[in-house]
This record gives C-alpha cells, sequence and structure tokens, in this order.
C-alpha cells in the first residue's frame, strides 16, 4: 500500500497536475464562497472539461474542485448569516454572533484551520481504512441508517434546550416540508396544491436561504446598521483562531471521525455531517451556555466534519462505486470517462490512483485553507459594511442562487414565501435551525424505514447495530437529563 | 390567561400541522404514515407549548436562560423605527417582484441594487459599483457559463423578442 502510495505521490508531483489541482482549488474556493455556485452546478459546468483530460490531470482537477467548496463557503455563513452551502448551515449559529461580536477574523481563521485539519484527518482516516472498510460499510443497512437519521433528528431536542417544544415542533415541520412532491414508494403526489412545480418537491439551497439569509437581511436593513455591533475589529484574531483550533484540539478530531463516518454512508450526505458535529460538540463539551451565542467551538465542530466528509465520501465512491451525493455521482462520471474504474477492481489494480486522489486531497485542503486564511483580513471588513451596501448585493446573489435551484420564476416566489416564515418564527423566538435539520433529515428517515420494512419486516429492529444505535440514542435523550439534574445537586449542595 | 401578538404565529403553526395530517389521512399508508405520526406529534407539541405560553409564561420568564439553536437578535435601540424598517424593506422586496416582471430577472436585479443603494445614502460612484458587480456577476456566470434562460418578462415579451427577431 505504502509502495502505491509513493507511487501516487510522485505522479502527482509534476507542474502540470500541481497547476490543475491549484487551478481546481481555486475554482472550489470561489464557488464555495459565492452561493448557489458552488456544488454539483458548477462541477456539471466542468465536468466536458475535465473528460478531454488525462486521468492523473482529470483527478487533480476535479478532487481540487469538489472537496473544497465546504473551506470557501465558511466566508458568508460568518460574515452575513448566509450559509454558502449545504454543508456550512451549522456555521452560521455561532460565526455569525461572532462576527457581530468584533471576532470575525477569529472565527474565520479557526474555521479555516480545522477545515485544513479536518480534511487531512478524513484523508487519512480514508487511507488507513482501506483494508477494513469494506467489511464496515458492508454491515451498515437501511435499518442502521435510519437509526443514523433517528439518532440526528433526537439531538434537536438536546439543541434546543431553551425552546425544547419549540424545537421539536420546528424539526416536524421540517421533516413534513421534505415531504412535498411525488413519494417515490407509492406515487402519490404530496402537497403540490395542485402545481407540478411542487412534484419534484422544495430544494434544501431555498430552505436554508429562507430560513436563515433573508431574515438576517430583513433584520439588518430594518435596523439600518452593520453587522458587526462592535466598532473595531480586534488585532489578535487570526492568531487566536489557530491557536483555538490546537486548543480544542480533541473537539476537532471528534467532529472530524463524525463528518468521515456520516461521508462514507451512502445517502447520508453533506448536509447533516455539520449539523451532526455541532450537537456532539454542544452534548459533550463543558460550559456550553454560550453556544449560539459566539461560542467558537459551534464553529470548529461544523467546520472540521464538513471537509472531512470529503475522505469518507470519496471512499465509498471509489472503493464501491457508490456516490453518496449529486457530487460523489458526478465524479465517478468522470473518472469513468477518463478511464478509471472505481468500484471493488480499483481497490486491487488501480491502487496508485486512489492514492492520487488522496494526496490531491490531502494538498486541496491545505491550499484551500491557505487561499481563504489569506482573505480573512480584507474579508472580515465586510462585517462593517453599511447596511446600503450588503442588503442589495446579499439579496441579489440570494434571488439568483434561489433561481438556480429549478431556474423558474417559481423559486423565487417560494423564497419570498418561506422568507416570510422565516422571519415570522425570528421574531416570535422560534429556533430556525430544526426546521432545516427536520428537512435534511427527513426524506431520509422515511425512504430508510421503508427499506427496512420492505426487506426485512420488523426484524430489522433486533439487529446488532440497530440495537447499538438505539442505545446511542437513549443516551443522547437521557445525557442531557442527568447533566442538569447532576448540575441541580450540585447547586442545592452549594446553597 | 394572557395570549399575545406572538402567539398567533404557535396558532398558525398548529392549523398548519393539523391541516398537513388531515391532508394525508386521504392517501395510501405507505405516502402518509411519516406525516401522520410526525405530524399529530408536532401539533401536540405545539398545542402543550401555546398553552404554556398562554398559562405558565410568567413562571418561564422566571428561569434562568438555557441555549437555543437560534441566532441572537440585533438589540433594538428604537423598536418603532424598527418596526417602519421592517415594512420598508418587505415592501422593497415586494417591489422587486414587481420589477423583475416587467424588466426580467437579469436586469431586475442590478436596478434593484442601484436604486437601493443610492436611496439610503450610497454614492453615486460606489451604488453604481455595486451595480456593475451584480450585472457582471450574472452575465459572467448566468449567461456566459451556465446560459441560463431567463423567465419571461413584460419587459423582454414586448421590446426583447422583436429584438431578436422572432416576432
Amino acid at each position: 500500500m505504502f509502495e502505491a502510495l509513493f507511487e501516487g505521490l510522485a505522479a502527482l508531483a509534476q507542474p502540470v497536475p500541481l497547476g490543475w489541482l491549484i487551478f481546481g482549488v481555486v475554482l472550489g474556493v470561489w464557488g464555495g464562497a459565492l452561493p448557489g455556485v458552488g456544488g454539483p452546478a458548477q462541477l456539471a459546468v466542468l465536468l466536458p472539461f475535465a473528460m478531454l483530460m488525462s486521468p492523473v490531470n482529470a483527478i487533480a482537477f476535479l478532487i481540487g474542485v469538489t472537496t473544497v467548496g465546504n473551506t470557501g463557503n465558511t466566508f458568508t455563513s460568518v460574515l452575513v448569516a448566509v450559509p454558502g452551502g449545504s454543508g456550512a448551515q451549522a456555521t452560521v449559529l455561532d460565526g455569525y454572533p461572532m462576527a457581530r461580536n468584533g471576532e470575525a477574523r477569529r472565527a474565520l481563521s479557526a474555521a479555516f484551520m480545522v477545515s485544513m485539519l479536518g480534511g487531512i484527518i478524513g484523508a487519512l482516516i480514508l487511507f488507513s481504512s482501506i483494508p477494513v472498510m469494506k467489511t464496515i460499510v458492508r454491515s451498515f443497512g437501511s435499518p442502521e441508517l435510519f437509526m443514523f437519521t433517528i439518532w440526528g433528528l433526537s439531538m434537536i431536542g438536546t439543541m434546543s434546550a431553551g425552546a425544547p417544544l419549540k424545537g421539536l415542533s420546528a424539526a416536524v415541520l421540517g421533516v413534513l416540508l421534505s415531504t412535498v412532491g411525488q413519494d417515490i414508494k407509492s406515487g402519490v403526489i404530496r402537497f403540490d396544491i395542485d402545481h407540478p412545480y411542487l412534484w419534484e418537491g422544495i430544494s434544501v439551497v431555498l430552505i436554508s436561504l429562507s430560513i436563515f439569509a433573508i431574515p438576517e437581511m430583513i433584520a439588518l436593513a430594518a435596523r439600518k446598521g452593520r453587522v458587526a455591533d462592535v466598532s473595531e475589529l480586534g488585532t489578535t484574531g487570526l492568531w487566536e483562531g489557530i491557536k483555538d483550533a490546537f486548543r480544542h484540539k480533541w473537539l476537532v478530531l471528534r467532529s472530524a471521525a463524525i463528518g468521515t463516518w456520516v461521508g462514507v454512508l451512502p445517502g447520508l450526505g453533506s448536509d447533516v455531517a455539520d449539523w451532526f458535529a455541532y450537537a456532539s460538540a454542544k452534548q459533550t463539551e463543558k460550559n456550553t451556555e454560550n453556544f449560539g451565542k459566539g461560542d467558537v467551538r459551534g464553529v470548529i465542530a461544523p467546520e472540521s466534519s464538513n471537509n472531512a466528509k470529503e475522505g469518507g465520501a470519496l471512499l465509498t465512491t471509489l472503493a464501491f462505486g457508490i456516490p453518496g451525493s449529486t457530487s460523489m455521482a458526478l465524479l465517478l462520471i468522470a473518472f469513468v470517462a477518463v478511464g478509471l474504474n472505481p468500484g471493488p477492481a480499483m481497490l486491487e489494480g488501480e491502487l496508485h490512483y486512489i492514492m492520487i486522489i488522496i494526496v490531491a486531497l490531502v494538498l486541496s485542503q491545505i491550499l484551500a485553507s491557505g487561499i481563504c486564511w489569506a482573505m480573512v483580513k480584507p474579508a472580515a471588513y465586510v462585517c462593517f459594511f453599511p447596511f446600503y451596501v450588503l442588503v442589495p448585493i446579499i439579496v441579489a446573489l440570494t434571488f439568483l442562487s434561489a433561481f438556480a435551484a429549478h431556474f423558474t420564476i417559481l423559486d423565487i416566489y417560494v423564497l419570498l414565501g418561506l422568507s416570510l416564515f422565516g422571519y415570522l418564527m425570528k421574531v416570535t423566538g422560534w429556533p430556525r435551525a430544526p426546521i432545516v435539520l427536520g428537512f435534511v433529515l427527513g426524506e431520509k428517515v422515511e425512504l430508510y424505514l421503508w427499506l427496512s420494512v420492505a426487506r426485512y419486516d420488523m426484524d430489522w429492529v433486533w439487529r446488532p447495530g440497530v440495537l447499538i444505535l438505539g442505545t446511542l440514542i437513549a443516551f443522547t435523550l437521557l445525557w442531557p437529563v442527568w447533566k442538569a439534574r447532576k448540575a441541580a445537586l450540585t447547586a442545592e449542595a452549594g446553597a | 390567561m394572557r395570549f399575545r401578538p406572538s402567539d398567533l404565529f404557535t396558532v398558525f403553526v398548529i392549523f398548519v400541522l393539523v391541516g398537513a395530517v388531515a391532508v394525508a389521512s386521504q392517501w395510501v399508508l405507505r405516502a402518509s404514515i411519516i406525516i401522520l405520526v410526525l405530524g399529530s406529534i408536532g401539533a401536540v407539541l405545539a398545542t402543550a407549548q401555546l398553552l404554556m405560553d398562554c398559562f405558565l409564561r410568567d413562571r418561564a420568564a422566571e428561569a434562568p436562560a438555557r441555549p437555543t439553536m437560534e441566532l441572537p437578535s440585533f438589540e433594538d435601540k428604537d423598536p418603532k423605527a424598527t418596526l417602519w424598517g421592517t415594512f420598508e424593506i418587505w415592501g422593497w422586496l415586494l417591489g422587486m417582484l414587481v420589477l423583475i416582471r416587467i424588466t426580467g430577472l437579469d436586469l431586475a436585479l442590478p436596478l434593484f441594487v442601484l436604486i437601493y443603494a443610492k436611496f439610503y445614502g450610497a454614492s453615486w460612484r460606489l451604488a453604481i459599483l455595486l451595480t456593475l458587480m451584480i450585472g457582471a456577476f450574472i452575465f459572467g456566470v448566468y449567461e456566459q457559463i451556465m446560459h441560463v434562460y431567463w423567465p419571461e418578462s413584460v419587459f423582454g415579451d414586448l421590446f426583447m423578442d422583436r429584438l431578436r427577431g422572432e416576432d
């Protein structure tokens, strides 16, 4: 295996593949930073060019483009509360409050450092798990995936401790929104209000933009101020961010492991990796009262996981030929087009190509973080732009991103309708994140439940993986209760 | 019992959840079970929230604040001005919808940027710079790279088709 690794390293250490890698990373970061431009849409545009390249050049270029979007999209999540992509939704929760507290540089700096570390950890896990991954992934069927999604939903109660009933109701609303459109199991078209636009369902892009971006811009425009509540940026933010990354090294490691694992499981997707890591951090870290108010750990956890996820997602794509997301499906098409054979055969006959991919993944993460880190200082000043600069630009970009969901004017109408809903949630004290998480997990909950029942009847309940995950869910639900009880007893004893 | 205007939103959420369950009950079980189960649970939870808000709000206010999965609100220095500002921005957004219908999305967005920035005090130079930035983004990415087909508009129907010789 190490021989193949060196072979891969040597193939990539040539000027032409390196040049394509750098070009791909620049495009990936740029696409990630502009909402609606990156991700599958960008990859689809670039695919025809990549298919004409040699396998090594194509790998370098495509890995560069595909795996760094979650680094670039941190800018908008932190600075203007616009999730640049589905992997950066949870970053908004603490990144944006940090920007408002004048700590944008620290938040961005920490985010880019842990993005790099997370990406590298993901690549290392990918490298080290090649020999055993076949067994592990095969032990995960639809029942285990169902339990995994339920675990995600169970975290909502923990994450909205201040308003648990509202949080859970909002999550249910999110799940119901995810059911809009044609049901693939029965053919029933659900909640379409007799309009074909809704047959395909509502795009997750529209949900995240309308629930976070537009309501925050409305609040900013109504107040006629700036994003930052303070008059100047701190001078220590950059180094403080880097120190934060190493200060919370175990959190980085845990979140990266969660991200990689979520990436490995086909179909779970990048949308949930950041939420799982955020919830896990909130649950396992001490002194979490500042989460949601600008705690750097709330940035570190999702940013470590969303980049680490790429290593896991590549593993199932390459080792089994099973793409876990749209981007991975496009990548798979490109790899096949340039002459690679993703699947079990690649593990045996073309191991050096897998090693090129791993090395390209590591280099991409380092390059992307370097590029973004160099832009932190000027970018942080966005928080001090007056509202009449930020609001029209962000609203225009948001409208364009929404339009890119289905390329119809109805996308804009749905965006505004949902934005009104999101804004009302904000002003009436309803937590908005659970609706996004419910939406992301809803479709998967339903799909995996029916697959489990169809394949195993009700016997799936007794599978060992299901029982282990069931225990984990019970722990997730009971741990905060036990923690609160312990704190109350300690306070009583102190009094 | 104290019913506040914000409770109206909770009532709306209950209405949506109950409505969803009622609609789903007409479908086959395979398509509706998740909606029936989760929608019913959601409606019960939201109703419990409403009852708590109406009858136990004062007691809840005394409890220590616990973290919620939500962004903190801006500090409201002048609530009256903020309320007026909220109506203003919604007016702008609805106005933009009308503009999109008239001129098309590709022209409406740069125009919106120009008018909004200038209206609230940006210099001409800054307003034009922002407009050009959005215009360049639309032209470069959406027109040249993605070759987007823009939705129909009154302006487009009247003039552009004739210019292209399609009429």
